[in-house]
């Protein structure tokens, strides 16, 4: 199947300033697909110049095979859209915007509006001013799935569902990715990313810094390893190694805590030439991957 | 310039000030410049000693000072446009002070900083005050200018009265409507109610010298308070302290009702019985309204609609009340009387056609067709034309509806088409009213005028909507959206006024909507034929250009 995004150094800027520089990616249907990055850096941005809300600056960029510019209504029809900051009528029922976007669409959501609202237990009769943020982010849900699309695009979509309501959320992505469809999600949280995206992209002032799988992202992330050996040991030995960020003594001088980047066969090496007493290995996990992809921020 | 409540509100308003001082001086700049004409014109000087003293008052003359520096200005300047305008900036900035806050959801972290409302409310009447005074020291400067370069020959006293008397009459209405939306937290009930107030006691007081048994509630009417005595002759009159005074009430009114609110929390305060909300809901999502662009924002207005029909129906019915009393006491002078006087006189004073005047058309005109009404409408208009694409870029929600599977430009067309049909309603209403009203005083109406004015002034409000319209789809700003329309109307309605009597302007006037609109005569004397027809079809070209820059545009930048 073709891909459902492709963009082609796509580029945006606002006068001087840049909103995303030359992105280049491409988003397999049916995948479901994490799109990362710090506050403002150009994740909005790209979703908005994916939607033709924005022209690019240069670069190009397809949805589900269609020019984002000159076939954006093709690309609105198929697709699903719950923006980063959601503003919608406030004087009208969720209903009343509902029937609203529903009509525009020429689509009968009745039953499908029905049937959301009943799983994320909204009641659709209030004024969407009157809701709290997280019945707001419901009604923005329920309008980015009840026609079906098949793209989602969801700029943060979980911002202010509380924790069961979030975990009815990702079930619905995931009912999604059954159904073959494809997501496109940016967000924050990590654990989010990681129970839902085959793969991810970073952006970090306004460019792609990594895009690669979760699984091989959680690979690459500096791992932890707690030795304790029979006899004291000089944690130096360690930190000589390649990868090694840090070697601390432990265990009045009998262990070491090692963090590790990269391949880990020399450590493990190292230690097999002590008489080992016990290890604990702590899996890489997203948060130290994507930390490692921003920690260099603070030295700019 | 943010380390106050005063100074934020001041800031965050910094070009819209601008904007309104800018169109101060150069709306007095523009009086300043004709005034040498009038000041000149024989015709005029011949026209005032042959007419009677009820025919000037009547459209706000006093024949003794016309040609005066003095008489000019009152009737130019201080009578309606000056006021106008600076009504406009006090209620707005008034309405809004509070409640657009409380709406916004910002007034939850003012009001948690060791902020008292107290002060809040003071601090924000005080930038209004500011602001006012800004405006009207705006008047000020270009009347100074005008007294060396044309010998407006007014005493200094005289300039400091009539504006401060214009200004407190600003602050008089500004703090009414604050103390309204500071008790109900609503902004369009207060400045609705502030704006009606200020409407009504413009209009009386117009009246109440030409209609027995109105001289006694003059004395009743802020206008009269602000003009009684001709601060503009004799400086400050006592009758400002009435005005200062009732500001000063409304502070401390707004300060305990501020005190009281449940922030955020609109008053439940209703004048009609409602049905449960939830059933209102329900039922108002069945309507077929909803199902379009065009539809939902004629079902936005489904209420205010009907304030604004209410607002002009009044108006026609005082306005028709009181003509059987006046053309019974001052007809027959007038009448011999029509021969005697220019034309160009009162065409610039908006009443084009003087053998007119005393019929129940050209009466009628002159308050709904031409001024009040006229204004009513228009505002009408332009608020819908900026609230259609700019509105919906600013709050936010152009990104759900331009990411729907319809082409921009039918988004565009549906609001102006929403917005024409709601004109075309509003008049289809003002036109039964007057039409069926018209007998029972004997207004003797022609079917051809009532329609020619009906039908002239929805597609002139179409028009000016639609400038706001484009504008808005071009830029996606709602003040500029308002500033640009309307500018271009007082332009134009000046342009029309003034084209009749200064040579120069004279070719200039056929451009002019508002000469479309009521040619030489009054709108309800004016033909069916090309000139309705021109102003629908100039709106439309409008809403096309308007189409063309929301195509283009990079929504929310």
């Amino acid at each position: 199947m073709a891909p459902a995004i492709i963009t082609e150094e796509l580029t945006k800027f606002y006068g001087a300033t840049p909103g995303i520089i030359e992105l280049t990616l491409e988003v397999r249907a049916g995948e479901v697909f994490g799109f990362l990055g710090p506050n403002g850096a150009g994740k909005s941005t790209t979703i908005r110049t994916l939607l033709d809300l924005l022209h690019p600056t240069s670069g190009r960029a397809t949805v589900l095979g269609y020019d984002t510019h000159r076939d954006a209504i093709e690309i609105h029809r198929r697709t699903g859209y719950l923006p980063g900051d959601l503003s919608m009528y406030d004087d009208m029922t969720a209903r009343e915007m509902l029937i609203y976007f529903s009509s525009l669409r020429s689509v009968d959501t009745t039953k499908k509006v029905a049937t959301l609202a009943e799983r994320l237990e909204l009641d659709l009769d209030r004024k969407i001013g009157s809701y709290s943020s997280g019945n707001r982010q419901k009604v923005g849900i329920i309008q980015a799935f009840m026609h079906e699309p098949e793209l989602l695009i969801l700029d943060e979509p979980s911002a202010g569902l509380d924790p069961l309501m979030q975990q009815e959320f990702y079930r619905m992505i995931d009912e999604t990715h059954r159904e073959g469809r494809t997501v496109f999600l940016s967000s924050h949280i990590l654990p989010e990313v990681e129970r839902t995206a085959d793969r991810v992209a970073i952006v970090r002032h306004s460019r792609l810094v990594a895009l690669e799988t979760v699984a091989d992202l959680k690979m690459k992330a500096r791992r932890h390893f707690q030795f304790v050996f029979s006899d004291p040991i000089d944690p130096a030995e360690f930190a000589r190694i390649a990868g090694v960020t840090s070697a601390v003594s432990s265990h009045e001088g009998r262990g070491v805590d090692i963090y590790v980047e990269g391949p880990v066969h020399e450590v493990l090496h190292k230690a097999s030439e002590h008489r080992m007493e016990n290890v604990i290995s702590h899996e890489g996990d997203l948060e130290d991957a994507f930390l490692s992809f921003y920690e260099d921020d603070d030295a700019e | 310039m943010l380390s106050s409540v005063f100074t934020k509100t001041l800031w965050e308003r910094r070009w819209g000030l601008v904007g309104w001082f800018a169109g101060g001086a150069a709306m007095t700049a523009f009086m300043v410049a004709i005034y040498p004409v009038v000041r000149d014109s024989a015709a005029i000087s011949e026209l005032v000693e042959q007419l009677p003293v009820e025919m000037m008052s009547m459209i706000g003359i006093d024949p003794a000072i016309v040609t005066t520096g003095f008489g000019y200005l009152q009737a130019q300047m201080y009578t309606l446009m000056g006021p106008l305008l600076v009504l406009m900036l006090a209620v707005g900035m008034g309405a809004g002070a509070t409640s657009v806050e409380e709406q916004a959801g910002t007034a939850d972290l003012l009001l948690t900083t060791p902020t008292a409302r107290s002060t809040v409310v003071g601090q924000k009447t005080l930038a209004m005050v500011v602001a006012v005074t800004g405006l009207v020291l705006s008047f000020v400067a270009v009347l100074l200018i005008g007294q060396v370069t044309v010998e407006l020959k007014l005493a200094i006293v005289g300039i400091l009265g009539i504006n401060l008397g214009v200004a407190l009459l600003g602050v008089f209405f500004g703090t009414m409507a604050f103390m309204i939306a500071a008790w109900t937290g609503k902004r369009g009930l207060a400045s609705g109610i502030a704006g009606g107030v200020a409407g009504l006691s413009f209009f009386l007081n117009g009246m109440a010298p030409l209609v027995e048994g109105l001289d006694g509630i003059q004395k009743f009417m802020p206008f009269h308070w602000y003009l009684a005595d001709d601060p503009l002759l004799g400086g400050p009159t006592a009758w400002h302290l009435l005005l200062a005074g009732g500001s000063v009430l409304f502070v401390g009114l707004s300060v305990a009702g501020f005190a009281k609110r449940d922030i955020g929390v609109v008053s439940k305060l209703r004048i009609l019985p409602r049905r449960s909300a939830r059933a209102a809901a329900i039922r108002s999502s069945r309507s077929p309204l909803l199902r379009s662009i065009a539809g939902t924002a004629v079902w936005e207005r489904r209420r205010s609609f009907w304030w604004w029909l209410l607002g002009m129906v009044s108006l026609a019915a005082l306005t028709m009340a009181f003509y059987p009393t006046l053309a019974g006491t001052g007809g027959d002078a007038f009448q011999s009387l029509i021969d005697a006087y220019p034309p160009e006189m009162l065409a610039m004073f908006g009443i084009t056609d003087p053998s007119s005047i005393l019929t129940g058309a050209g009466f009628l005109s002159t308050r709904v067709y031409s001024s009040i009404g006229l204004i009513v409408v228009l505002s009408f208009a332009i608020g819908m034309g900026r609230a259609a694409l700019a509105g919906e870029d600013e709050s936010g929600t152009a990104d759900l509806l331009v990411t729907l599977p319809i082409r921009r430009d039918r988004i565009v067309i549906g609001k102006a088409a929403a917005m024409l049909g709601l004109l075309v309603a509003l008049l289809a209403g003002v036109g039964v009213f007057v039409w069926l009203g018209g007998p029972l005083v004997d207004l003797d109406l022609t079917v051809t005028g009532t329609v020619a004015a009906n039908a002239g002034m929805a597609f002139l409000a179409f028009l000016f909507g639609s400038i706001a319209l484009a504008v808005g789809a071009g830029t996606g700003s709602r003040g500029k959206a308002a500033a640009v329309a309307a500018t271009t109307g007082v332009v134009a309605f000046l342009l029309n006024g003034f084209g009749s009597v200064v040579a120069w302007l004279e070719p200039l006037r056929p451009l002019s909507p508002f000469y479309w609109y009521q040619g030489d005569t009054n709108p309800l004397n004016q033909s069916l034929g090309w000139q309705q027809p021109l102003l629908l079809a100039v709106g439309m070209i409008l809403v096309g250009v308007a189409v063309l820059l929301f195509r283009r545009r990079e929504i929310g930048t």
